[in-house]
């Protein structure tokens, strides 16, 4: 945590309330997201016990699993869920528009323009907390190398029919959510985290109640006490006043409520059996049961469910940083190529990523991870001022600026310029560091001297051609500009060799085996 | 419950499946299949002393032995500020060579050969006390005779081990103010009673599970290789062997996970604890956490104020990691809250800090109303102040703040 978090924090404990970490939304929020709520059966590591999931705040989708135990229940479940998740995701598939990009021909080598589809825009999901993230990728896991009937008519337990495809995008959206700044799979916790500094830890942030009690107090409150009530207040039947986030539920509901309401439920199912299928009374019993325990898990499930669209309010009242769009179209670029993949009729993403996909994969994230920190603060003078206070960058007003030239046969503009600050960067003589231009566009100088409150830089680019400079690309006294020591846009390392040049050290060439789906056995937990 | 059912499974028939798993995941080959697994000693005895002197015996004997065994749940007893606390482990497998293994059994599941990294640290650290409390008992094993005996493979007693970190200079720093933390911290553990796991309040990681790792490891490392025959001797190995149930199934998933670190860790917290008389000394005299307990050996009679009282009376030392280990932790947050602590914001708040320990003394000197700018902390504390009510001024202005405004 950088000193300028710290106080933010402590500056809400003073005032009883979240203090901003931002001033600009640093993710995107989409017009229409899917809001997934889970919820996953205690002791039972990975069996769902239900979901709300949905595009429409008041029209959540109940899912839920009345026996956990049951297979065919756990199967129609995931069926289910992927029927109201697999439309969303695919409805952006068809809107598309044409991107130019560079391509390495494979007779020249050269690389050559082509044109290429880009998805106009992109599913997002949301869910609660970082322990959701994981579910997806865990309920992704569980169900991409399954098989269906139709691909595997020997298969004991074949999945239904559009599970393994839920599968492999689920485990597409929890291998993005790695990709830091990206916003295909967010955690609300996350989200709100990264723009209100609460008075408590980063630990209790995790509770997505607690957050948003502090960030938006009820009224007559303050956030600490807000929160605590959301910790810990309990109703008079001993439930918690705002249930865990999930997926894991709070263990005196299940003993309490939920594990008397499954026994009521395996009772009327044994009575239907007995009774035949077409006895009323007994089916009235199920549904009674099966109601029961859809409304409890709803009494569970809905105030998390509100939650996370009282965080989408509180973020989209925010502005939208001005870099956001572009990672975005990054996120675009990610689901229009696992489009083509699942389209090319690829296999699902294998168990363990050979060494060539985990060196780009690092890679990549290492990438974004830089962009993301240079675009955030950019778009955001409070992310400066952090970068500021660690002397990655200066700001303050131009005092003077002397024109030169270089030396060279045909002299450029290299124009001396004089801020004066009191940020102490650190700065070396020589040292490239960089600013941006109205267009958008980043001037590099180079670090000349530094003394009694001012630095002066030599302006090295960003002038155009000419011998004089572009108007406007020179600043002028009195002038407020902002120089950073970390690059705009910052790429990654180089190029790594092709999966067929795998050295050995690194397990060679990957091999051609392709995962099977997991063995079954009669216990198995999804 | 599912994970009873599971750990009943991978024990089941008398330890074969278990001890199967060890061995793939040692990969020795050193040892030939050997004599069956011994049955499984008899532990169960009156009392936690019983238990544990039982315990002790059926190690000792199954040392001698020189077969393979299973402990199911072995009871071990280790000195906490100079207090016995018993520990249960799920089970120790003593191997041929005389070494033994703590064996952690979790229902978490591994997949694809990974668990999740900060369930399997908690394993870890668990285990590691258990190894510990192992090392205890096989100190105390007589050692064999014959001139083997200081050769690795033989029994060290407690605090020398081959871990440099673990030192005597770890008994110096105790008047260190940087411990104090921990020593109120093991009073609230020590008030919850002898049967509680110790939770650790520093965490050391431990990677996840990886077969290749794991394994090389277990083979590389001097310590663990397998002892050539002529000593018998009790040794406690510094890998536990971890089971989860395997992928989504209840096929059981072992791997060896080195505890070396997390054992260092344990015994420097140990060593710096206060012992629970100096605690109680310092109390006044009727304190007590007596709860009363009815015949039912459930329901506390005691009054909850006047617990509560005694509670207060102990100093509460918190940080946030507590609310994950500790029932008492939301008290003690409560505490730390009204006292205006910065560590309820996070551990490492207090070392940006410095001097200043209270919310209300570091707000004051960031505003420049109090502190010495002379203290490096408070002029850092200054400029960021200055630096964010710059930035939170100018937020009207819009984005592009990277660029000349």
């Amino acid at each position: 945590m950088s000193l300028i978090t710290t106080l933010a924090r402590l500056e809400a404990v003073r005032e009883g309330r979240a203090r901003p970490m931002a001033t600009v939304r640093h993710r995107h929020v989409a017009g229409r997201p899917l809001v997934f709520v889970p919820l996953t059966t205690a002791g039972e590591a990975g069996a769902p016990l239900g979901a709300l999931v949905g595009t429409e705040r008041d029209a959540p989708r109940l899912l839920m699993v009345a026996q956990p135990r049951d297979r065919d229940l756990r199967s129609a479940f995931l069926a289910e869920l992927a029927e109201a998740v697999l439309p969303y995701i695919e409805s952006f598939a068809d809107d598309v528009v044409a991107e130019q990009r560079k391509e390495t021909d494979p007779e020249t080598g050269k690389k050559v323009p082509v044109e290429v589809e880009l998805c106009a825009d992109a599913p997002q999901l949301l869910v609660p907390s970082g322990a959701g993230v994981e579910y997806v990728r865990l309920l992704g896991r569980s169900m991409r190398f399954r098989r269906t009937a139709e691909q595997d008519p020997e298969t004991p337990y074949p999945a239904p029919p559009r599970v393994p495809l839920l599968g492999r995008w689920l485990t597409h959206f929890g291998e993005r959510a790695r990709v830091p700044g990206s916003s295909l799979l967010l955690p609300m916790t996350q989200l709100l985290g990264r723009h209100w500094a609460t008075g408590q830890s980063n630990l209790e942030d995790q509770h997505l109640g607690a957050l948003l009690a502090w960030i938006d107090p009820p009224a007559g409150t303050t956030g600490a006490e807000a929160a605590v009530r959301a910790e810990l207040g309990r109703g008079p039947d001993g439930l918690l006043l705002c249930p865990p986030a999930g997926p894991s539920t709070d263990p005196v509901f299940d003993n309490k409520r939920l594990a008397p309401a499954v026994a009521r439920y395996d009772r009327a199912r044994a009575d239907v059996l007995e009774a035949g299928p077409y006895h009323p009374s007994a089916r009235d019993a199920l549904a009674g049961a099966e109601h029961e325990i859809g409304a409890l898990l709803t009494s569970q499930l809905r105030p998390t469910w509100d939650a996370v669209w009282h965080g989408v309010d509180l973020l989209r009242a925010l502005p939208e940083g001005a870099r956001v769009g572009e990672r975005w179209k990054r996120d675009r670029w990610s689901y229009t190529a696992h489009r083509d993949r699942v389209r090319a009729g690829e296999p699902p993403q294998p168990k363990r990523d050979d060494a060539v996909t985990a060196a780009r994969k690092l890679a990549a994230r290492e990438t974004a991870q830089a962009q993301l920190e240079a675009q955030e603060a950019l778009d955001d003078p409070l992310v400066m001022a952090a970068r500021r206070l660690a002397g990655e960058a200066f700001a303050g007003e131009v005092t003077e600026v002397v024109m030169e030239y270089s030396q060279a046969k045909v002299p450029r503009p290299r124009p001396l310029v004089t801020v004066r600050t009191d940020d102490g960067p650190h700065v070396a003589e020589g040292a490239k560091v960089h600013r941006a231009l109205a267009d958008g566009k980043a001037q590099s100088a180079e670090f000349v001297v530094h003394r009694l409150g001012a630095l002066t830089v030599r302006l090295t680019g960003g002038m155009g051609r000419g011998k004089v400079p572009d108007p406007g690309s020179v600043p002028v006294p009195g002038d407020h500009v902002c120089w950073t020591l970390f690059e705009h846009a910052p790429r990654g390392g180089p190029e790594l060799p092709d999966p067929e040049q795998t050295p050995w050290t690194h397990g060679g060439p990957p091999g051609t085996s392709e995962d099977g789906p997991d063995p079954v056995t009669a216990e198995d937990i999804l | 419950m599912r994970g009873n059912a599971f750990e009943a499974r991978v024990k089941g028939d008398g330890g074969a499946e278990l001890i199967r798993l060890l061995r793939e995941r040692l990969g020795e080959g050193s040892h030939e299949p050997g004599p069956d697994p011994a049955p499984a000693p008899d532990l169960s005895a009156v009392g936690p002393e019983g238990r544990a002197a039982r315990t002790a015996l059926a190690l000792r004997d199954a040392t001698a032995a020189g077969r393979w065994t299973l402990l199911d749940h072995p009871l071990l007893a280790l000195p906490v500020a100079g207090t016995p606390v018993y520990l249960e482990p799920d089970a120790v497998v003593v191997h041929p060579d005389g070494s033994w293994t703590v064996v952690e059994i979790k229902s978490f599941a591994m997949i694809d050969g990974a668990a999740d990294t900060s369930k399997v640290g908690a394993a870890a650290r668990q285990a590691a006390v258990y190894a510990l409390a192992l090392e205890d008992v096989a100190g105390r094993l007589p050692m064999p005779s014959g001139p083997g005996d200081d050769e690795d493979g033989v029994a060290r007693p407690l605090g020398h081990e081959n871990n440099p970190g673990s030192g005597p200079g770890a008994h110096t720093r105790a008047d260190d103010p940087a411990t104090v933390a921990d020593r109120t911290q093991g009073r609230q553990h020590d008030d919850t009673g002898p049967a509680r796991p110790l939770a650790l309040p520093e965490d050391s990681h431990a990677t996840a599970p990886h077969p290749a790792g794991a394994d090389g490891a277990a083979r590389s490392h001097p310590d663990d290789a397998p002892v050539s025959g002529r000593t018998r001797a009790a040794r406690v190995r510094h890998h536990i062997l971890l089971v989860c149930p395997k992928d989504f199934s209840n096929l059981p998933a072992a791997e060896l996970v080195d505890v070396r670190k997390q054992l260092a860790t344990t015994r420097r917290q140990l060593a710096r604890l206060t012992r629970v008389e100096d605690i109680a000394a310092a109390l006044p005299p009727d304190t007590t956490f007596d709860l009363r307990l009815a015949d039912d050996g459930r329901t506390a009679t005691r009054p909850a104020a006047e617990l509560a009282t005694a509670v207060e009376s102990v100093g509460a030392a918190y940080a946030p990691e507590c609310l994950a280990a500790c029932e008492l932790a939301f008290h003690c947050r409560a505490r730390a809250r009204e006292a205006g602590a910065v560590e309820t914001l996070g551990r490492g708040v207090r070392g940006e800090l410095g001097a200043l320990t209270t919310v209300g003394s570091v707000l004051s000197a960031a505003l420049g109303e109090t502190g010495d700018p002379a203290d490096p902390t408070v002029a850092a504390l200054r400029r960021a102040a200055a630096l964010r009510a710059e930035a939170l001024a100018g937020c009207g202005t819009g984005p592009g703040a990277g660029g000349a405004s």
